[in-house]
Order: C-alpha cells, then structure tokens, then sequence
C-alpha cells in the first residue's frame, strides 16, 4: 500500500513539477527511488512535523500540491494545531500521508500506533480522510487527491494488501469487496487494513452477507451509503481504529441522520492504549479483531 | 508601494486600535501599541504591496505571527486603503471578518493566525517557493518576543537556515512582557541575538518606535545574501500611552471610561 502509492505520486509528480513530497526524516527506502527521480520536488524537514505542516502550507499557498509523509501519529497529531489552524484554515492543497495505520507497528509499541487519527481528523472542517483498502481504491485515490485542490489526510497501512485488482471501484463509493451474492440482509462495512478480515467473517456467518469498502471516511458516500444500507437487518462495521469516534461512529452517525433503522454493530480497538508487544496480526487478535470473536460476538447479539 | 508618512500613520492607527479595542471590550492594547511603529514603516515604506491588487503575484508577503494584536493592522490596512476605514468599526461584531485574531478573510491578511508558532512556519514556505521560482518577492513575519517560547518557532528558524532562504525576514516586538510577566522572569530569552546568530541568521537590532532606525534596516540594512534575516527590534509594550507603557497589567487590561479619554488625550487627535 506504501510502496504502491509513493510509486504512483511518483508518476505524477514527474508529470506535475507543482508537486512536492516532504518528508520528516522518515520513509528510508521507501522514497529513494522519487528522490532520486524527482530531487526538486522533494525536501526531507527534518524531525519537525510543526513546521513540516506550516512550511507545507506555505508552500500551496503559493500554488504547490504539498504531500506530507511520515509514520503514524507524527504527521497527525504531532503537529494537529497546524492541520487545524494553518491547512484547514486555509483550505491549503495539503495532503497528509501517515503511514502504519492502526497497529501496523505492532511491537513498536503505543507511540507507533495510529489508533486514534480518524476519530481525530475527521472532525476538522474542510479536510477529506482517506482509507484504501487495495491497490484498487490506492488508483483511484491518487486520481482523487490530483483533482482535488483543498486538504485531505491519508491513512496508509505499511504492508501490501491481498491482490483484489479484479474488483472495480471509485474513491466515493462503497466498494464492493467480492462476488455479489443475492438476497443480502447483512452489510459488512471496513476501510485500510481489515477488509480481509471482514470478508472472512462474511464468509462464515449464517446470513447472506457482503463486505464493502468504504476508501473515503470524510465526506462519506452519501447517496450510496444510502441505497446500500436501506432496508438491511444488519449493518457491521470493522475497523483497525478506536471504537471511540472512528469510521463505526461515523456510520452510525450516518444512521441517525438518514433515519434508517437497522442494528449497527461496531468492532474496532477497546478504549486503551496497548502495553504489549505483539506482531499486526496478534495485537489485533489480542484486541478481539479476529474471525472467530467477530463471527461469535455478532451471531450472539443477533440472536438477542 | 505605499508612500506614506510612517509617524503620521502610527498616530492614526494607535487611534484606530484604542477606539476598536474600547468598543470591543477587548484585550492586547500594548501588544498593538508595541508594533504601530513598525507595522507603520513597514507598510507606509518598505512593503511592495498595492491595495487595488492585493492578491498580485509579486507582491511582498507579510504575516503576523502574533495575531493577537491584530487590531492595529486593521487599522494599517485601512489607511492604506484596503478597505473603507469605517469597517473597523465592526471589529468584534457579530458577523464582522474582523476578528480578534488575524483573519485571512479581511482584504490584504496574507495568512490567519491567534495561534502563536504558527506563521514563521508558513513565511518559510512562502519563500522557500519564492527562492525555488526565483521571484523578488520578499516575506516579512512579526513575531512577540513571548512567541518565541514555542518550539515550533526554533523548528522554523533551523530550516530558513538551513535552506538559505534570504528572502525571509522575521521582526520581533521585544518589548520584554509577556502575558502574566517579564520575559526573564518567565522564560528567559537572552542571549537572544546569540540565538539567532547561532542558528545561522544574519541579526540587526534597532529601537522598534524609530522609524528612519526601522526603514534604513528594513530597506537595505540586511547585507548578507546566503541567508533569513532578523531584525530584534527594542520595544515598549503599550508605546505611546504613559500609564500603559512597560506594564504587564495593560496586556489583559480594557481601556474604558477615563482611561481611555486620558489615553486619547496622550495619543492626540489625528
């Protein structure tokens, strides 16, 4: 996912000499092949996010598509106020692209885990929060953030995704995660790192069930979200992100407001910090992001 | 350019800031007062700006950074003929752009700030894509002396450094207050120049109510080519006011009722 989408900003930047990729002194052996490429289009601020933020916006102020790039909540939080205050604001063409998203650090320990970013950012006004799910909707994301002039976080995880190229999608759908199967009654609903693991619950629940991706949080599909949820039994959602705030708020936000009735279940990460070590896939498990106590817990409470 | 009488214009704005802050109820009357001087030189002489093109690409770019003093650029920018006069008379008004902190929204505001460690950031950038396309333009921000407690500012003045860019000017107030105290008593920043100088910017000092000190630094005082610069300018907090000069009170403190006619009487009717 990382790779894939430094590779295609490449590709555009070596077309759009506007675009400047700002680093804070991470990324290594990530980006060497468009510093290489592209040495004028590129600036490593250093250990720096505060001002990484303000010179980016600096910088589209005076007509650059600035990308700022950094791990997990270093380019997020770090430097919130001046997302807020300087980018925001302004309605700066400031892209922010933190990698790792979730526990994609595992081990790393709780300063590594971008946990929290959604629920944070997605309530700044005038920025679009972004979550691809595969190289798909990575496609279709880089097409959306090219033609798109305002702010806008990206939330990448680390490692590549199973290959679903076969699938086709836009950046404000909701994407369709396999085979359409008839007579759906339950909606699963994911976004980045957990699609795989929403289609294997899919898979192993009693009802017909489909999995759709969502890559843009903020503003969400409106219209489709619409007609996908309407009439359902069930709507779940899955999220490598606090349950607090994230993208499972948002739907049921989304819920409330549109008036359609329909049992919401969320899964996500408890409300605390993780104190121990683990690979992605075992903190994940060790937080009950898993088939088995997804696939138990939603029959238990549908049976309610 | 603007061509105006930079003493003539500082009486006027001082004017403008006492009654707009009077009527708000508001705060920060000798944070405005501290940098009339300057910000009157600064647009009556040296910023290539015009107010019937205010968005002109080689226009020289200014922003406050210390945006709770904004009321006095209001003022400038009105003189300057951004915007009738009269509308500063909305500050703080329901539905007013003129806000209490910097607003880009009002004709001729580069960048909105309130937040302080933000705009040195910004100033950075904008001549950073000045340098990169080789434009004349040059970027001035005024910082408080306060200011400069945030780390954020320290990470600006690495990279201006860093990246040479000597279109960058910085102007400090330092009128040696801050919000609740002295700057010694608070976070000490002396050896200030030490700082600057150690982090690679050429530094002039000068009085910040003395204009000709103000426009012959401004203007060509700045010799070295290979880096920011920074002008320290010595400041009084509350200049021009007898009772509000060197106090921390007249920070916080509202000019109402016979203090604002006795301070109305110090400054002179424009």
């Amino acid at each position: 996912m990382r790779d894939a989408f430094i590779d295609l900003l490449r590709q555009s930047a070596l077309k759009d000499p506007r675009i400047i990729l700002i680093t804070g002194d991470l990324g290594f052996g990530v980006l060497d092949r468009y510093r290489a490429e592209l040495p004028h289009q590129f600036i490593n601020a250093g250990i720096a996010e505060q001002n990484m933020t303000g010179l980016a916006t600096g910088l589209a102020l005076e007509g650059y598509r600035v990308f700022t790039y950094s791990i997990g909540n270093f380019c997020s939080l770090r430097c919130l106020e001046q997302i807020r205050n300087d980018v925001c604001y302004h309605n700066a063409n400031v892209k922010i692209i933190s990698i790792g998203s979730g526990l994609g650090y595992g081990a790393l320990g709780m300063s590594h885990h971008a946990t929290e970013d959604v629920s944070i950012l997605r309530a700044l006004p005038n920025l679009h929060v972004y979550s691809p799910s595969d190289l798909s909707e990575v496609k279709v994301l880089i097409g959306a953030l090219m033609s798109y002039d305002g702010p806008a976080y990206v939330r990448l995880g680390k490692v590549a995704l199973a290959s679903n190229s076969v699938r086709t999608v836009a950046i404000n759908d909701c994407n369709r995660w396999r085979e359409p199967r008839l007579d759906v009654s339950c909606i699963l609903l994911t976004h980045g790192t957990t699609a795989t693991l929403a289609q294997s619950v899919c898979e192993q629940l009693p009802f017909n069930c489909e999995v759709y991706t969502i890559p843009c949080i903020k503003p969400l599909p409106d219209n489709a979200l619409y007609t996908l949820l309407k009439g359902k039994r069930l709507v779940v959602t899955i999220e490598e992100h606090t349950l607090l705030g994230g993208f499972g708020s948002a739907i049921g936000e989304y819920l409330l407001d549109k008036g359609i009735t329909v049992p919401l279940y969320r899964f996500g990460l408890p409300d605390q910090f993780i104190t121990v070590g683990g690979t992605s896939d075992e903190l994940r498990k060790f937080c009950g992001l898993e088939v088995s106590n997804v696939v138990a817990t939603i029959q238990r409470r549908f049976q309610q | 350019m603007i061509q105006k009488n930079s003493v003539g214009l500082a009486q006027k704005v001082r004017l403008h800031a006492l009654s707009m802050i009077r009527n708000a109820k508001s705060s920060h009357i000798g944070s405005n007062f501290s940098i009339a001087d300057i910000l009157s030189v600064l647009y009556g002489k040296i910023l290539n700006i015009d107010p019937k093109q205010p968005k002109k690409e080689d226009r020289d770019r200014f922003l406050l950074s210390k945006g709770h003093a904004t009321a006095i650029l209001y003022a400038v920018l009105a003189e300057c003929g951004f915007f009738p006069v009269n509308e500063l008379k909305t500050f703080y008004q329901a539905g007013s752009l003129f806000l209490g902190h910097t607003n880009c929204k009002v004709c001729g505001i580069e960048f909105s700030t309130g937040s302080l460690g933000h705009a040195l950031s910004v100033a950075a950038g904008i001549a950073l894509a000045a340098q990169w396309r080789k434009k004349a333009f040059r970027t001035f921000v005024l910082l408080s002396d306060g200011e400069c407690d945030e780390g954020s500012n320290w990470e600006a003045i690495l990279f201006a450094a860093h990246h040479r860019l000597s279109s960058l000017t910085a102007i400090v107030d330092y009128n040696k207050i801050q919000s609740l105290d002295t700057i010694a008593n608070t976070l000490a920043l002396e050896p200030f120049r030490d700082k600057w100088e150690a982090f690679g910017w050429e530094v002039l000092e000068c009085d910040g109510h003395n204009h000709k000190q103000l426009e012959q630094c401004l203007k060509l005082g700045f010799k070295n080519k290979h880096c920011p610069h920074v002008l320290i300018a010595h400041t009084v907090k509350g200049k021009g006011v007898s009772f509000m000069e060197n106090t921390v009170l007249w920070h916080y403190r509202s000019p109402q009722g016979e203090e604002y006619e006795a301070a109305k009487d110090e400054l002179g009717y424009a």
